[in-house]
């Protein structure tokens, strides 16, 4: 398995659009900058501004549709280049090849959220609106790491589909209307879908608005379990077989 | 053990509603080149996927080294290389960086075995050109070098000269034949050019609409590639004596103490055979041999030819 | 407290997890070897072990594959030699019986006062001309079964390739003129130095020569020699009837034909010895013919040997 994730990580040499997607995650600290600088206001709560500019869209639009950009852009360009064949002689395992592709969704999307922390504080700070807490600075980080991990396995099904997918078009329409999905069912309820089961579990410190009721983490993470597995099911199966 | 390094027994694929590969038995034996011939589209591919798993077999068996593969994967796999298709590679890489993949994937026979695989296609090392910018010709060296990256028993190869140029084709014929001769490699290798096979094979087996119609050895199928006269005569040295002055035929030779072949098919036989007795050599048998490969293959396959 | 105390269990298990995790794979790979071990020593000796670069057992299995490899290479050159020794059995069979049985004709003829008078002389010269060619026959029959088998020893040494290149040329122009060929040599005047086992380039270039002129039916022939730093370029070619693109790829192999038809007899021995020896010196020997026009052979020998 270690094996595997090593040659994923050298497969993304000279892949350029890839690093540049992870500029996306300066998008929502800049967003957040222009939000407050709009305002004028002095001395914000750190949380305040941290909550826009890594929480907010990051988790329910940007990241999603980036790590859904990105693992149908690593499965796709391999079943362009005919390479399957090559990699299930060798023997790869559908399920190491499977997870080995998660993986990099995984420590990107982990990278993603650390970029955006980092430049939150870059930007809270240096722009002075915003006073060094030390406190919610690691509480930021830590979140951030939560929402990382968190999100790369509230994606599986969309990385399942790219992996199902001969094409790039239905993975990409895939990633979309899960996303819009996941915004819609979370005014009806929030252990529906996994990313707004992932909201739950970090919404304790982040979200302004009033809890009308107390955050069900186990549940929550029961939902994003279950998506997860059922994703990793058929795309196994799929895998299994398409070959 | 089974003599037979790969053996398939009653391979059959059916895609849907067509028959691809109809109940095909290949024997390939060890350190021996089998060469699969057929026609574009006759099963070909097939087969190979068939063999290396990578497509579901409909009914039938594939052994190798004498036992079936289903569930052996991880134990076979790692002694068989293989081209099918057009070989695929990853084209942000160089040639170097796409084979140090596969070589940590599979592991290695023996140390700088990137480097040599290279050299024996003769690819650079540690090249800075990008497969995307390979030629045809390089992709398919490419492909080869990567089939024995990990000094494999066997090597399937699914048509391994498309796309190549005469010299290119010839310069790998020459690998195969090293390959095979030097290292006792067994070989299963496809193609739908007849005399690019029988340069190289051991063994044959020829492929149309998805059934087997033959399988033999090629020393076997050259026989019947013979354009003669044969003659069976109780004297030698006088008969050869009559042929050369009489009949001004210097293309001959002796096969046994009482056979002559004659390589001019147009030699008129009655002829031959009337001075022949007139000069009291007797002739016990003569016959006239005149078959080309390429019409024994249209009379197998009905009349359509190979290639 | 507790919580320092869970952690440190955490950790301890993951440790023997981890431990476990080596030990098995450690033991499957064992095993790996185990069973490779079996095959090699059953004869299979194309079997070889797979290691990554980070497996403690990497050396072991490297090595394991050298002694396999090493004495599979042994085995197939004895395997060779047998196979000369076959090949040198199928062409006495095949390539020195029928013009024995063919000489053995026109003697019996002479012997039996068939033939008298002029008949009889011109038989008995048809007969001598045919001994003399049995008898290069077998002399490049023995030639090529030393070279096949790898007995013969070469001796290299520094030579100017032009300077012997002259040489040898010379004992041929009575012969071409003998036999009516024009000719025509571009040798440059400069030395290059190269190592050279000067009995096996003399070989080549007489092989070449005495084919020209007894089988292509031409009447010119040229000796060309071009030189750089890296390689010497020798091209030999001749207007003579050519050789048709069928028979093209398999001038150099005639021994390795079963099928002893048509030329197979002598001619082509003298094109894969020369091949053979060219092959000694890292080099290549290549031939393209346009039948009736021109037949070229060309020659290159790496500069450093």
């Amino acid at each position: 398995m270690l094996k595997l994730i090593h040659t994923e990580f050298l497969k993304l040499r000279r892949r350029k659009f890839i690093f540049i997607m992870m500029l996306a995650a300066l998008v929502m600290p800049f967003f957040a900058l222009l939000y407050f600088r709009y305002f004028g206001h002095e001395g914000i709560e750190p949380m305040q501004f941290y909550r826009i500019s890594a929480f907010g869209y990051t988790l329910w639009i940007v990241l999603p549709f980036i790590l859904g950009i990105l693992s149908t852009v690593i499965m796709y360009d391999e079943n362009r280049n005919d390479m399957l064949k090559q990699l299930w002689i060798v023997p790869v395992s559908k399920m190491g090849y499977f997870f080995s592709k998660f993986f990099i969704v995984l420590i990107y999307s982990v990278c993603f959220m650390l970029i955006t922390a980092v430049f939150s504080v870059a930007f809270s700070v240096l722009s002075g609106y915003v006073s060094f807490d030390f406190n919610s600075v690691l509480l930021l980080f830590g979140r951030s790491l939560q929402t990382g991990v968190l999100v790369a396995f509230a994606v599986l099904p969309v990385v399942a589909a790219a992996a199902m997918s001969k094409g790039y078009i239905l993975p990409v329409f895939a990633a979309l209307i899960y996303n819009f999905l996941g915004f819609f069912t979370a005014s009806l309820n929030m252990y529906l879908h996994p990313l707004s089961s992932t909201a739950v579990i970090i919404m304790p410190d982040t979200s302004a608005a009033s809890q009308t009721e107390p955050a069900n983490i186990p549940l929550a993470l029961l939902c994003i379990g279950v998506w997860g597995t059922a994703s990793v099911l058929t795309a196994y199966t799929a895998l299994k077989k398409r070959k | 053990m089974n003599e037979y390094v790969i053996e398939t027994k009653q391979l059959t694929k059916v895609y849907s509603e067509q028959t691809a590969v109809n109940a095909v038995s290949l024997h390939i034996k060890k350190g021996q080149i089998f060469g699969l011939i057929g026609r574009n589209g006759a099963g070909k591919t097939t087969i190979m996927k068939m063999i290396l798993g990578l497509t579901p077999v409909t009914s039938g068996q594939v052994n190798i080294f004498g036992s079936n593969i289903i569930g052996q994967e991880k134990k076979v796999f790692p002694r068989i290389g293989a081209i099918i298709e057009t070989p695929g590679f990853y084209p942000n890489l160089t040639g170097t960086e796409n084979l140090e993949i596969f070589a940590l994937l599979r592991g290695t026979a023996a140390p700088h075995a990137v480097e040599d695989a290279l050299k024996i296609v003769g690819l650079p090392y540690k090249d800075k050109k990008l497969f995307c910018k390979y030629s045809l010709g390089m992709k398919q060296r490419l492909g080869i070098a990567n089939a024995v990256l990990h000094d494999p028993e066997i090597l399937i190869l699914d048509e391994p000269t498309n796309g190549l140029d005469p010299i290119g084709i010839a310069e790998v014929r020459d690998l195969l034949k090293k390959l095979s001769a030097q290292r006792g490699k067994t070989i299963l290798i496809s193609s739908h050019i007849l005399s690019e096979i029988s340069l190289l094979a051991d063994d044959i087996g020829i492929i149309d609409h998805g059934i087997l119609l033959e399988e033999s050895s090629m020393s076997e199928l050259k026989k019947k590639n013979r354009r003669y006269i044969q003659l069976q005569v109780s004297d030698i040295p006088k008969a050869s004596l009559i042929l050369e002055r009489q009949f001004s035929i210097r293309d001959y030779c002796v096969k046994d103490d009482h056979t002559l072949q004659l390589f001019d098919t147009s030699a008129d036989i009655g002829q031959i055979n009337k001075t022949l007795i007139s000069q009291d050599v007797t002739v016990s048998s003569s016959q006239l041999c005149n078959d080309t490969l390429e019409e024994y293959f249209k009379k197998i396959t009905g009349g359509e030819g190979i290639a | 407290m507790i919580i320092f105390l869970f952690i440190a269990l955490l950790l301890a298990l993951i440790v023997i997890i981890f431990l476990l995790s080596v030990l098995h794979s450690v033991h499957k790979k064992l095993a790996l070897i185990k069973d490779a071990l079996g095959d090699i020593k059953t004869g299979n000796l194309n079997r070889r072990i797979l290691a990554d670069t980070n497996d403690m057992t990497k050396q072991i299995c490297f090595d394991i594959n050298e002694i396999a490899t090493n004495s599979q290479s042994r085995l197939i050159h004895q395997k060779k030699s047998e196979q000369a020794y076959k090949r040198l059995m199928t062409s006495l069979s095949h390539d020195v019986k029928t013009p024995l049985a063919s000489l053995v004709g026109y003697l019996e003829a002479v012997e039996n006062k068939i033939v008298t008078g002029e008949e009889k002389d011109e038989y008995i010269s048809v007969a001598y001309d045919k001994a003399n060619h049995l008898k290069h026959f077998v002399e490049y029959l023995f030639e090529w079964v030393k070279l096949d088998s790898g007995e013969q020893i070469f001796h290299f040494e520094l030579f100017d390739l032009n300077e012997l290149s002259r040489s040898i040329i010379a004992d041929w122009i009575p012969v071409l003129e003998n036999n009516h060929f024009e000719y025509e040599f571009e040798i440059p005047e400069t030395e290059y130095l190269i190592r050279i086992d000067t009995n096996a380039y003399t070989r080549v270039l007489n092989n070449l020569f005495s084919n020209i002129i007894t089988h292509s039916d031409g009447s010119k022939m040229s000796l060309r020699i071009s030189e750089n730093s890296q390689r010497a370029e020798i091209i030999v070619s001749d207007n003579g009837k050519g050789i048709s693109d069928d028979d093209l790829p398999h001038i150099f192999e005639r021994m390795y034909q079963c099928d002893h038809s048509r030329s197979a007899r002598g001619n082509g021995l003298g094109l894969e010895i020369a091949k053979k020896l060219i092959s000694v010196h890292k080099g290549t020997i290549t031939a393209r013919s346009t039948p009736g026009v021109e037949t070229v052979f060309t020659i290159i020998l790496p500069a450093s040997l």
